[in-house]
């Protein structure tokens, strides 16, 4: 998989890209319109990651000209103007997704597999961790083949979860994902754990592994190690 | 008050006055002077008389003399010594058949050895009619003086004050969101032109400002996410390490969650100063009852992990003109704020009708005093992740729409209604 990330901000490419590399991805950087444009031109990348705000322009301008090409690249924006106006206009000339500043690296990663899901769309693909299998399809989770009856956040969960798997995910990074800004974090982290222990007890019912290891203060990780 | 109105107060009092003082003392101007003419014209019978007298002796036999009106010849035996004397009195008239006033002049004289008291009575009639008329004229001319000026004063104020009301119209116009350059009608008189200009300069460094700040927020807002996701990130790297001792992944955790705070933060206070700024000027037409319910269905499980009862009491279905945003974080704000101070298997009541809208929910205590509450960063409770703006924010919003809103507590329930 092949992502190319634009972003004028060392420090903030430098994490994003130690984060998605130890995914598996293979990233190039580029940190202006120019070389952009050149680079998306020359090469067919899986996911393009784009800052709207470059040194010599708008990162808009790389979108428009990916969706001339008709490549099948898939767009996740990234912005720190948290503008109606920009989220709407970046969607409407054909990006999949927007992330706002600051985001969370689990988020990006999350956000980047869900967009090269869809663009390459088939209904028998699922993602499998050991006995577990998540149908982003039918949005359906069978553990040992028998489907279990989760509810919509349990779903996002644990799908969160195994985008990110053998990942140190902070529970505000989860809290965040399953309620976007409107809850405060003490709050949510109530629920979070109500939405876990029941997520837990699910799979274990279906004779399910536990998988999710509590990561001291700091939250959580799904491994089977 | 009006310009006008206020002007048109001061010329009639100013007015009533004058006219009062000139019509009294005109009147008794007049009168003495007629009273003077009178008094001559009496005298001077007199004089004409005594001539008549010496002069023609069968006058005495004849009392209808073409002099005064009425005289009276009475002879004395010795020299009365009366001093001429004009007195006024009342007498009765046949021919008009009712009492009048009368002057009379009294005097004595010497004729061919005998003495005579004389008196003359003149009808003062005539005299009284022509101060009647002429007071009558007095008051025509005032009343006719004054509506001149009244309506005069009117006709020239309106034509006056025009170019500032029609400055007015355009100021009022005048909107910094969109701000077009204000083009004033030319006009002959300095105060309006110089008034005139200095709003045009004045406006234009509005609008001028106004872009600053929005500028500034917008550009602030973008600088502070950027170290902000930097931060965020970089402890995200850091924590899939497993060298970290727990005492230091506390430590970082706490540092990553500062951060999600801040960035809480600056994002609650650019929306104050984006509605500060009146920069949510477009409007939709908002039904509630559908809005709430969906409002409400969104925090579901944030409800129902709480195990808190909610309850619609839906009289009415008001809509509302608002921009979508401001909705959102007025009602989501309401919501949540309802959810987060209420107590394990609480309640939370909704209530609309078309003239208000009461959130009710059960709680612990304030320990913020009531008129605090609104404010910015009072906090009840030590709930450290709150950014003690949702409810200013909410307060704002309220305003802007010239909504109003009230808390109470009643019975250990908090309520908050906004009235449209």
């Amino acid at each position: 998989m092949k992502l190319l990330i634009v972003e004028d901000e060392f420090l903030l490419a430098d994490s994003i890209i130690n984060y998605l590399e130890r995914e598996g991805y293979y990233c190039e950087l580029v940190d202006n319109l120019a070389d952009a444009k050149q680079k998306s031109w020359d090469h067919e990348y899986d996911c393009l990651i784009i800052d709207i705000n470059l040194p010599d322009g708008s990162g808009l301008d790389i979108i428009t000209q990916v969706k001339e090409m008709k490549s099948k690249s898939g767009i996740i924006i990234v912005s720190a103007r948290n503008a109606i106006e920009d989220k709407i206009s970046g969607l409407d000339i054909g990006a999949d997704d927007y992330l706002t500043k600051p985001f969370n690296l689990a988020e990006l990663n999350a956000r980047i597999k869900a967009v090269i899901r869809r663009r390459n769309f088939d209904a028998q693909n699922v993602i499998t961790f050991n006995e577990i299998t998540v149908s982003p399809y039918e949005q359906s989770v069978k553990v040992h083949n028998k489907t279990i009856k989760l509810t919509k956040k349990e779903y996002d969960l644990i799908l969160y979860f195994i985008s990110n798997k053998n990942r140190v995910i902070p529970k505000g990074a989860i809290a965040e994902h399953l309620w976007g800004d409107e809850m405060g974090m003490a709050d949510s982290y109530d629920f979070l754990y109500s939405h876990l222990k029941n997520l837990r007890k699910k799979i274990c019912d279906f004779g399910g592994n536990d998988y999710i290891q509590t990561v001291y203060s700091v939250g959580y990780k799904f491994c089977d190690q | 008050m009006k310009l006008l109105s206020l002007s048109n107060r001061y010329y009639f009092v100013g007015l009533l006055i004058i006219s009062l003082i000139a019509g009294i003392t005109s009147y008794f101007v007049i009168k003495s002077i007629i009273n003077n003419e009178f008094n001559d014209k009496l005298f001077a019978e007199k004089e004409e008389l005594i001539e008549e007298l010496h002069q023609h002796d069968d006058i005495l036999n004849s009392y209808n003399l073409n002099i005064g009106d009425n005289i009276a010849i009475q002879k004395a035996n010795s020299d009365p010594q009366i001093k001429t004397f004009v007195r006024d009195t009342v007498l009765y008239d046949k021919y008009e058949k009712k009492e009048l006033n009368y002057r009379q002049i009294t005097f004595s004289d010497k004729v061919k050895d005998d003495f005579y008291i004389l008196t003359i009575t003149k009808s003062l009639l005539s005299t009284e009619d022509l101060i009647q008329g002429v007071t009558e004229i007095i008051a025509i001319i005032t009343l006719l003086f004054f509506s001149t000026m009244l309506v005069l004063s009117n006709i020239i104020s309106k034509k006056i004050w025009k170019p500032f009301y029609a400055t007015l119209e355009d100021i009022k116009k005048f909107n910094v969101k969109k701000p077009n350059p204000l083009t004033f009608n030319k006009t002959k008189i300095i105060e309006f032109r110089e008034l005139n200009s200095t709003l045009k300069l004045m406006t234009n460094q509005v609008s001028e400002d106004y872009r600053n700040l929005k500028e500034y927020t917008e550009n602030t807002s973008h600088e502070i996410q950027t170290p902000l996701a930097i931060i965020k990130n970089k402890i995200e790297v850091l924590i899939q390490d497993s060298g970290f001792s727990e005492k230091q992944l506390t430590s970082l955790n706490q540092v990553y969650e500062a951060t999600s705070r801040l960035s809480r933060l600056k994002d609650n206070l650019s929306l104050l100063s984006k509605i500060d700024n009146n920069q949510f000027i477009e409007v939709t037409e908002l039904r509630l009852s559908p809005y709430l319910k969906a409002r409400i269905e969104n925090v579901e499980e944030l409800i129902s992990i709480k195990n808190i009862q909610t309850s619609f009491r839906f009289e009415g279905d008001p809509i509302l003109s608002i921009h979508e945003t401001m909705a959102y974080v007025l009602f989501n704000n309401l919501i949540i704020n309802a959810i987060r101070h209420n107590v394990e298997n609480g309640k939370l009541e909704l209530i609309l009708t078309n003239t208000y809208f009461r959130i009710k929910n059960t709680g612990k205590p304030l320990n913020v005093s009531e008129k605090e509450l609104f404010e910015r960063f009072k906090k009840s409770g030590n709930h450290s992740e709150s950014s003690g703006l949702g409810l200013s924010l909410v307060q704002r919003i309220v305003r802007y729409y010239g909504f109003s809103i009230t808390y109470k507590n009643i019975d250990s329930w908090h309520n908050i209604t906004i009235t449209f």
